[in-house]
């Protein structure tokens, strides 16, 4: 009886020291930011037949609002989930998962939908993807267009 | 002896926090269901909404941004094991303007009050 308690108490020790040392650390962490738009409500545009107004009843406000040459603009739609383990012994030596999310980097890190519009606000395009790589495309006004 | 023994090592092993961050006041439907495409001016927006957080230049037209941001944090601490979980929900409103500063189109999104407080495994706007 003696003896059990010793070693409890030795276990009670060790684990206090291990807590408050923090030199061993696992992680299970899980970041979203906004919830993602509807698929169904995209697959139910037509380029060329809706305008800004149904796309904006359809899928409501998005995220980001892009000005392109000769007038026309795109609407950029996103979200962002993520979730992972992180196992770390006094330096971190695994990470599952990328730096907490700054909102700022949404349109860096995100997945999303872009629809572009004409001049005339009609939808010309929807595309699918990171907008990283769709924000590239776009062609924004020259500051001479701008004048 | 041994209930004290255990008790002893539970106390350091186990904690939780709940945190909630909120940025700029909740967007309220009853105000932008008074704006009316084709009738509301910018100057009768500003008034019923205030000022946006954005404006957006089209050539000639704009865009108006208003946004209310909601983010809950939750953690639990198990010895050296850490749970977290960040949920960031968004109420958002565009205005589009004509070149005359008439208002041609609004969309909203009102997510802001669906953040929650949940544990990182559990289902969560799925």
């Amino acid at each position: 009886m003696g003896d059990a308690v010793v070693r409890l108490a030795r276990v009670t020790l060790l684990a206090a020291l291990a807590t408050t040392s923090s030199c061993v650390t696992a992680e299970y962490q899980r970041e979203i930011v906004f919830s993602p738009v509807s698929k169904e409500g995209v697959a139910r545009l037509v380029p060329g037949e809706h305008d800004l107004g149904h796309c904006l009843e359809l899928l409501g406000a998005p995220n980001f609002v892009w000005e392109r040459r000769g007038d026309a603009i795109a609407l950029a739609y996103a979200s962002y989930r993520d979730a992972g383990w992180s196992v770390g012994a006094s330096v971190q030596v695994v990470r599952g998962m990328s730096a907490s999310f700054d909102y700022g980097e949404l349109a860096g890190r995100s997945k999303g939908f872009v629809l572009l519009f004409d001049e005339h606000w009609r939808l010309e395009a929807v595309r699918s993807g990171y907008l990283r790589d769709l924000r590239g495309p776009i062609e924004r006004p020259t500051p001479q267009a701008m004048e | 002896m041994k209930r004290l023994a255990l008790l002893l090592l539970c106390l350091p092993l186990g904690g939780c926090f709940l945190t909630r961050d909120t940025t700029n006041v909740p967007i309220e439907p009853e105000r932008f269901a008074k704006l009316e495409p084709g009738v509301t001016t910018a100057t009768q927006a500003l008034e019923l909404l205030g000022g946006p957080v954005e404006v957006v230049q089209l050539g000639r037209r704009s865009a108006w941004l208003y946004e209310h941001q909601r983010t809950k944090r939750s953690g639990l601490f198990l010895f050296v094991f850490t749970a977290l979980n960040t949920d960031t929900q968004q109420d958002r409103l565009w205005l589009f303007f004509d070149e005359n500063d008439v208002l041609r189109h609004a969309g909203a999104t009102l997510d802001a009050k669906s953040a929650e407080w949940v544990m990182p495994w559990s289902d969560s706007h799925e």
